[in-house]
């Protein structure tokens, strides 16, 4: 192939390639991640997306029947008395709540029907744990109950009776709300193809002990009006709420009066220490003034929304039992992340507030709908911790439960936060700038090209594609007017260096350079100068690229199946003796001078 | 010299070769050149093309009568009057209709051709899923009838939820239309079973709507064995009666950049022999120069 058809190849190539590459230089990346996963509202890139496989037939619809199938069970133990089972099996019913509560969180469920499901399932673990402590502490007042019978002691068996009254009634307000939860589980296990049996049955049982406890109530009472207690005086203790309903945050005065019946005459006892119940539990107590009167606040905080038994105690004796009503409220949960920091680090700030800030409220921060951080509020319902995050995009939500508050839960606007290497691995070029990575591109390039000229240019007297008209380097001995000798390429217009002295004449024959630069320098350096000439006319006929770099006897071996090519083989071996072999006399003289007639004889028969 | 010249040429070609197929493959959803994950790429290359013919016209849907099966696949516009009436006509002549769409213009088309079956809007959302994304919803036959007689559960990407017609496939009764949009289930949306597949009779033809064109983009052909979706596609084409493409109104038509050039080219007989004798000439040139 000829030369300037390689280099046309090689440039076409070239540009073809800058050209194609041009066009992405608004966006150099040919294949990326947003490039594979730029949205789409037909589909989503699976190849990006994580495996997880779920089947709701296998996977969620058995966890759910479990559930159902738990609750039975455990009201049955109670209704038998056989508390041990019945804690065995609330504990079952725990762990299986769990295991759905963590799908429910991993698939990001928590406005679903699951969510409800769950949740009813919640309370009503809740309610049967609640039956469980209630239906031991009336066995035990129960026992209590004929002891005092046997003792005679009206006072505490009158004490006695009342908690009974108040937890029978607390049993009967469990019942109600648990059939309100069990209606909403079948409702929504009956839509799934769910066999709610179990469930049903738990509810009947349910039922069955209320009566139950009930029919022993009215025996008991039976037995007590048989019983003659003797009339004495006796102290009385009286409680009053204020107010007798309230929501998070209220503060409910309890006050009363402790008293003494002497006759007709009442008076009050100081001195006394008065201790306030709530749900059969001490919440606060004191002691009576001078007047027998006492006086205790009670703030509603963390106690569950509903009814609940209030009654003071002083010794053996109670007061009447009065009730609490905690109405549910409304919460909000705020979260606020900052941007992460070269670690990955992010710094979750918030709230929760039901009308006022909630204090030492648990909050979840669920990352990405699978992993959950525990964190709690302060004295002014605020949170703050520190979360590590991975490289990529990560959506935290704050989620309030409200178990164990009257408060409804509430969970925060989901946050999204991206941490790249971009940001993890601090970078000299900034990633907002658009700009900026063409310009980079164009100067690499722009270096590039620098290197190249300075490397093409780096000689004297060497262009581009002047390929052919290199200096050869000095041998030892050349004289050193070879060194800028100046010699013509065939085809050139002009020569580049002049000769040592005048520049030669622009039409100058070759035979008349040879005899200048003979007369002048030598036959050595007149002899180069022809040689120069000749390997010029053989190379660029022979298609020899860089032929200075070959020696002449390399060339002359290179010069095949040409008419001159013998020519020029004689001549190079006479060249060679008077240039190297430092034959110079008048004899090798001629000889060499007849090789050049007859070598430019051949060339000009080839090259006219 | 020589050496270094030919290495630098072929660094060079290749450079090119490969410029060359990246530039004539495209991005566009549902492009048959597209051979990204989104393109069509692989389920067009796997037709048997002396069995699967392309509808570039309504003519061409003329001379097909009694059970051949037209596979419309994401439809993006609304189709033309003569598209319609071709396509009516298709099914008096006892053919059957495929409609896959999702999001597109398929409610036009089905409501042209006097189907009962809609496409609802909100993306279909389910517990049963491949991936985490509720879009991921695997769905499961409830008719053992064809196409779907082979079939026992099929992966579907962002799929619509349909109404009316026959359920041939449905998702799980844990899934929901996910209406807003937020990949997650709000408490206004409501769990149920949704058909994504369903076909109804019309006259002595027969309409089928796959509610989900992604079926057929390169991601989702290429699943692994758990899922049938490959083997869906494959029954439908790969039938005993003819099977037609359209090409008429489809978003597997699409182009840019050289990949329309490429597609002039393939589709355009003339243009394509002009190519050929200006290569030859480009060659027989070379060949006299001795540049070659």
């Amino acid at each position: 192939m000829r030369s300037d058809a390689k280099y046309a190849l090689i440039a076409a190539l070239s540009l073809g390639v800058l050209l194609a590459l041009g066009l992405f230089l608004s966006s150099p990346l040919l294949y990326t991640l947003e490039k594979d996963t730029f949205p789409s509202r037909f589909h989503d890139n699976t190849n990006v997306l994580k495996m997880q496989s779920l089947n709701s037939t296998t996977d969620v619809l058995p966890l759910m029947q479990d559930l159902l199938d738990s609750t039975g069970p455990v009201v049955l133990s109670i209704r038998i008395n056989d508390i041990e089972q019945a804690r065995r099996d609330l504990e079952l019913f725990a762990k299986s709540r769990g295991s759905l509560n963590n799908l429910i969180v991993k698939l990001d469920m928590s406005a679903s029907e699951m969510e409800e499901f769950s949740k009813s399932k919640a309370l009503q673990q809740q309610l049967l744990t609640e039956l469980l402590n209630s239906s031991v502490s009336l066995d035990s007042l129960e026992n209590l109950e004929i002891r005092y019978r046997d003792q005679n002691n009206p006072d505490m068996l009158m004490s006695v009776q009342y908690e009974g009254d108040a937890l029978r009634k607390k049993v009967q307000e469990l019942y109600n709300q648990y059939q309100v939860e069990t209606g909403k589980v079948t409702a929504i296990s009956t839509k799934f193809g769910l066999d709610v049996t179990e469930e049903e049955k738990g509810l009947l049982e349910f039922g069955s002990y209320v009566q139950e406890i009930d029919r022993n109530r009215n025996q008991q009472d039976a037995l007590n009006r048989a019983i003659d207690f003797p009339i004495r005086r006796s102290s009385q203790l009286s409680l009053l709420l204020n107010p007798e309903s309230g929501v998070y945050g209220d503060r409910i005065e309890c006050f009363g009066y402790y008293f003494s019946l002497y006759g007709y005459r009442i008076e009050g006892v100081p001195g006394k220490e008065v201790t306030v119940f709530l749900d059969n539990a001490p919440v606060s107590s004191t002691v009576t003034d001078e007047l027998g009167s006492y006086r205790v606040t009670i703030p509603i905080e963390r106690i569950p929304a509903g009814p609940h038994s209030l009654y003071a105690q002083s010794g053996t004796t109670l007061s009447d039992i009065q009730t609490l009503k905690i109405q549910p409220v409304g919460s909000a949960t705020t979260l606020v992340v900052t941007r992460p920091n070269s670690n990955g680090d992010v710094t979750c700030t918030g709230s929760v507030t039901a009308n006022r800030p909630v204090r030492l409220a648990p909050v979840q921060l669920v990352r990405d709908t699978t992993h959950i951080t525990e964190v709690s509020t302060d004295a002014r319902g605020q949170f703050k911790t520190t979360l590590r995050l991975p490289e990529g995009r990560h959506t935290i939500v704050a989620r309030f439960s409200g178990e164990g508050f009257p408060i409804t839960a509430s969970e925060s606007t989901p946050q999204v936060v991206d941490v790249s290497i971009r940001q993890m691995i601090p970078s000299v070029i900034s990633p907002d700038t658009k700009w900026e990575i063409p310009m980079v591109i164009a100067g690499t390039l722009l270096l590039f090209i620098g290197i190249a000229w300075y490397y093409i240019r780096r000689e004297p007297g060497r262009g581009t594609f002047d390929l052919l008209t290199r200096a050869e380097p000095t041998p030892p001995g050349t004289p050193a007017t070879d060194l800028s000798a100046s010699y013509v390429e065939p085809g050139a217009d002009e020569p580049r260096a002049p000769s040592a002295g005048t520049p030669p004449p622009p039409d100058e024959s070759l035979l008349a350079r040879y005899a200048r630069i003979l007369k002048a320098e030598g036959l050595s350096a007149a002899a180069w100068v022809v040689y120069r000439q000749f390997a010029g006319r053989v190379a660029n006929e022979m298609f020899i690229p860089k032929h200075t770099a070959l020696t002449p006897r390399e060339l002359s071996r290179s010069c095949i199946e040409r008419p001159f090519c013998r020519a020029f083989s004689s001549f190079v071996s006479t060249y060679e003796r008077v240039r190297y072999g430092g034959q110079r006399s008048v004899a090798m003289q001629e000889e060499f001078e007849s090789r050049i007639h007859s070598t430019q004889s051949e060339l000009e028969k080839r090259l006219p | 010299m020589r050496t270094a010249f030919w290495i630098a040429a072929l660094v060079l070609l290749a450079s090119a070769l490969l410029l060359t197929a990246h530039l004539t493959s495209n991005t566009l959803e549902f492009s048959r050149y597209n051979t990204g994950w989104n393109g069509t790429s692989v389920f067009f290359s796997g037709l048997d093309r002396h069995r699967v013919t392309s509808v570039l016209s309504p003519a061409d849907l003329a001379p097909y009568r009694n059970n051949t099966l037209l596979l419309i696949i994401a439809p993006e516009r609304l189709p033309t009057v003569q598209e319609t009436a071709a396509y009516r006509s298709f099914l008096e002549r006892g053919n059957i209709i495929l409609l896959a769409d999702d999001f597109g213009t398929g409610n036009a088309i089905l409501r042209g051709i006097g189907s009962r079956i809609v496409i609802l809007p909100g993306n279909l959302s389910s517990i049963d899923r491949a991936y985490n994304d509720p879009y991921a919803v695997v769905a499961y036959p409830v008719a053992n009838i064809s196409p779907v007689r082979q079939v026992s559960a099929i992966l579907l990407n962002r799929p619509a939820p349909l109404e009316g017609g026959e359920p041939l496939v449905t998702s799980s009764i844990m899934s929901w239309i996910d209406t807003n949009g937020n990949k997650r289930i709000d408490r206004d949306e409501m769990m149920g079973r949704f058909a994504v597949m369903a076909h109804e009779k019309s006259g002595s033809g027969e309409i089928i709507v796959l509610s989900d064109p992604s079926i057929f983009i390169n991601s989702m052909q290429s699943l692994d064995a758990t899922w049938d979706n490959r083997k869906l596609t494959d029954d439908l084409v790969n039938r005993a009666d003819p099977v037609l493409i359209d090409q008429m109104n489809s978003r597997t038509t699409g182009t840019e950049g050289m990949s329309t050039i490429l597609h002039v080219m393939k589709t355009t007989l003339s243009i394509e022999i002009i190519f050929i004798v200006v290569l030859l000439v480009i060659a027989a040139v070379a060949w006299k120069r001795k540049l070659v």
